[in-house]
């Protein structure tokens, strides 16, 4: 078993709602490494959420495939489709935590952790074992008896995470797991996952926390408008570095022209007064930029270099920052 | 692992969330025993009153195979009465429409129907003229004649009693006048004596044959029952239950669906309908138990405070099986309902309102004989209506399980329908 192998295969996924005028997914192409931490990345309404209902069984893809391999080396056909509610297919090889908190809130810790693993297909020893290993997963012996709506915030995030290894699958798909959840708990949620993670778990992790993808995920695609605009490791798409300037008003246009057609520069980014230049040479750039700004009679404000971060790439990318649009309230 | 454990697990996890909801729990149970205890008693005065009766207006078909001056005269002094509203069938065949008019009452559609013999006029002429003013008291050997009032057993004995002795009052009335008509010359049935002297008498030609039908269902019970409240209103306030518990199912329902359960579930190797039975059985079950409970309250607990007893020993298979169907098709409803709201707050006013509206227009408040012809009709619609016919088959018309099929029949269609609505809707899901 080795960290290169695909887990998931994803082949020109196609998906678009009935009544919609834009594709959900078009053409999706993607891979999934096993034992490895896969970041999936995209402003709100891009396209992630059906790629993981369409993974997790939920819906179904007008076209192409997202196949599931298990540890024989099987592969397995993903989507609501004829075949997936039976035990020993695809659904058993995935996990999934949503970012509701997916239990009943009546039932103690115990009969959540027993029902869905039922539920898996556990029985009588296996069930038992597999409960104390998910309870230990969530940290949540001293909960076992409670029911879950008596949980605090954090504790039901653990139980929710709980729920979704009770049948120890090779996939686990988070969809934003840690919203609304304390530092302490966020922090305990990404330490079990790279946990799970080094334990040869393969993880799907969708967040509008760029810090926590660029910490935790080996690889990740960014999507946009059912499209992905970039896939590859986290090192490679990190590693140019950007040049930011700040002018004094609105640029004209032909700095714009100048900044983009300065050879080192691989992207350019405009918002009112804000330039971002992605550059393989930043020192050279950033000269280059300041002589074609006084050359342009614009007055710079600001300028610096840096190396590039997920959240300027991912801004690069889909001219949108994640936490303007009011997805995630609790970002402060 | 065997589908069938997992939907048991989800029956277990279904009682744990409805026992631990107290105010569903409350709906529940709570809810309908009130009811039945409540109105049984409460009902149980006005129902019982002979005033109450004579307000009350029922719909009586006459079947004129007569045509002649007898027969018109009854028609239109049955007309002229303000408890009953006359519909004159008319006719091709006599023989045919009169079996069909028996068929009618004996399956509740009509519940009175009186049938004038054929030759009524001539018949009466011929004893008067054998008899002589004697006739008026005694019918000459072989001429006396028979008016069948057909009855629906389910009509309440006093009520029977007074269009029957109403009915005797119009054919003394129209014998003495024609008695009177022939020996004095005369040729007018509508002569100096006015229907009201009519008194009471031992004999006469013309004579009512009053009788509830001995149907295939009278006969399994023996004599015919009169309703009591507690046979109106015990299955009225169950049903009204059963149906209710679209509030508590629904809302788990959508609390599933918006929490994240059920997508937790769809992601898991369980098929729809251990997701769907994991409602359905355990809300089946409490239907059921709810109606024991009633039917306890009406057998056991209405004594007790002064009300009568329901009796219902004779018919246990029936009950059963218009309890599940009822169940059914109650399940299948709040199934879709909550498939097609958006919010808990939208299926609990949708699906309360539709219930209430569906049981008014189903005789559940207010028995449907008591209501206008149009109404009547449109609560036809019912399926609480349907279910509580049945129940009314069973208690007072003494049917058993046969005679109440073609209800059930048409619950389990109802379920149907909804059912395939809502697996409709949960596919549209996927898409």
């Amino acid at each position: 078993m080795t960290a290169s192998l695909a887990l998931v295969r994803i082949t020109a996924l196609t998906k678009t709602y009935p009544g919609g005028t834009h594709p959900a997914l078009s053409s999706v192409d993607l891979e999934i490494p096993e034992a490895s931490c896969f970041g999936l990345l995209g402003p709100n309404g891009a396209g992630k959420t059906t790629l993981v209902s369409i993974l997790c069984g939920i819906r179904r893809a007008d076209s192409g495939s997202i196949r599931v391999r298990d540890a024989a080396g099987r592969w397995f056909e993903c989507g609501a489709r004829a075949g997936w509610a039976r035990t020993g297919g695809a659904a058993d090889l995935i996990g999934l935590v949503p970012q509701e908190l997916a239990f009943y809130p009546t039932l103690t810790v115990r009969e959540n952790l027993h029902y869905f693993g039922t539920l898996h297909g556990l029985r009588g020893a296996r069930l038992r074992e597999r409960t104390d290993a998910s309870v230990a997963i969530g940290r949540l012996e001293a909960h076992w008896g409670q029911r879950a709506e008596a949980l605090s915030g954090g504790l039901q995030r653990r139980l929710n995470l709980a729920i979704g290894v009770i049948h120890a699958p090779p996939l686990l798909v988070l969809d934003e797991p840690t919203v609304g959840v304390d530092s302490q708990s966020r922090r305990f949620v990404l330490e079990e996952l790279a946990r799970l993670k080094s334990g040869g778990t393969t993880i799907l992790y969708t967040s509008h926390y760029l810090d926590e993808v660029e910490q935790l995920c080996d690889s990740l695609a960014v999507i946009d408008q059912g499209r992905v605009v970039a896939h590859g490791s986290r090192e490679d798409l990190l590693r140019d570095s950007v040049v930011t300037l700040r002018t004094a008003a609105r640029p004209p246009a032909a700095l714009l022209e100048q900044l983009a057609a300065i050879p080192s520069v691989t992207a350019l980014h405009h918002d009112e007064t804000a330039l971002t230049l992605a550059s393989r040479d930043p020192a050279a750039t950033l000269a280059a930029a300041m002589q074609a700004a006084q050359r342009n009679h614009v007055t710079l404000v600001e300028a610096s270099m840096g190396r590039r971060s997920l959240e300027t790439l991912f801004f690069h990318l889909t001219g949108a920052q994640l936490r303007d649009e009011g997805v995630d309230e609790s970002i402060p | 692992m065997n589908p069938f454990l997992k939907l048991l697990a989800s029956v277990v996890k279904e009682f744990r969330v409805i026992a631990r909801d107290r105010a569903g729990l409350a709906l529940l149970f709570v809810m309908p025993l009130g009811f039945v205890t409540v109105m049984s008693l409460a009902l149980q005065d006005v129902l019982g009153q002979p005033e109450a009766a004579a307000r009350l207006r029922f719909s009586i078909v006459v079947l004129d195979g007569d045509a002649g001056l007898v027969g018109r005269a009854i028609v239109e002094e049955l007309a002229n009465l303000d408890f009953v509203r006359v519909t004159k069938l008319p006719f091709a065949d006599f023989q045919q429409s009169s079996a069909g008019l028996r068929e009618q009452v004996r399956t509740g559609q009509e519940r009175l129907a009186l049938i004038i013999p054929t030759d009524l006029s001539a018949r009466l002429d011929s004893a008067l003229a054998d008899g002589g003013p004697g006739a008026l008291f005694d019918a000459p050997a072989g001429k006396s004649i028979a008016l069948d009032l057909l009855v629906d057993p389910a009509l309440r004995a006093d009520f029977r009693l007074l269009v029957t002795i109403a009915i005797e009052r119009i054919l003394q009335g129209i014998e003495l006048r024609r008695a009177m008509t022939l020996f004095t010359g005369g040729d007018s049935l509508l002569a100096s004596v006015p229907n009201t002297a009519a008194t009471p008498r031992r004999g006469g030609v013309m004579r009512v044959n009053n009788r509830a039908l001995e149907t295939s269902l009278a006969r399994n019970a023996g004599p015919a029952i009169s309703p009591t409240s507690a046979q109106q209103n015990v299955p009225a306030y169950s049903l009204l239950a059963i149906f209710m518990l679209v509030v508590p199912l629904s809302q788990t329902f959508i609390k599933e669906r918006t929490q994240g359960s059920l997508t937790r579930l769809r992601s898991m190797p369980v098929p729809g309908w251990v997701i769907i039975g994991g409602k359905f059985v355990p809300y089946f079950i409490i239907n059921l138990l709810q109606m024991a409970l009633c039917l306890s309250i009406g057998r056991f607990v209405l004594p007790l405070l002064g009300g009568t007893a329901l009796r219902f020993e004779h018919a246990l298979g029936g009950i059963l099986l218009l309890s599940a169907a009822a169940s059914v098709a109650a399940i299948a409803f709040a199934l879709m309902v909550s498939l097609f709201a958006r919010t808990a707050e939208q299926a609990t006013a949708f699906g309360a309102t539709a219930i209430l509206l569906l049981a008014a227009l189903g005789g559940i408040m207010v028995p449907r004989m008591l209501m206008p012809p149009v109404l009547q009709k449109i609560g036809l619609v019912s399926p609480l209506g349907w279910a509580q016919d049945g129940f009314l088959d069973l208690f007072v018309r003494g049917a058993g399980v046969v005679d109440v099929l073609d209800r059930a029949g048409a619950l389990l269609a109802f379920a149907l329908v909804c059912m395939a609505l809502a697996g409709w809707r949960f596919a549209t899901l996927d898409k």
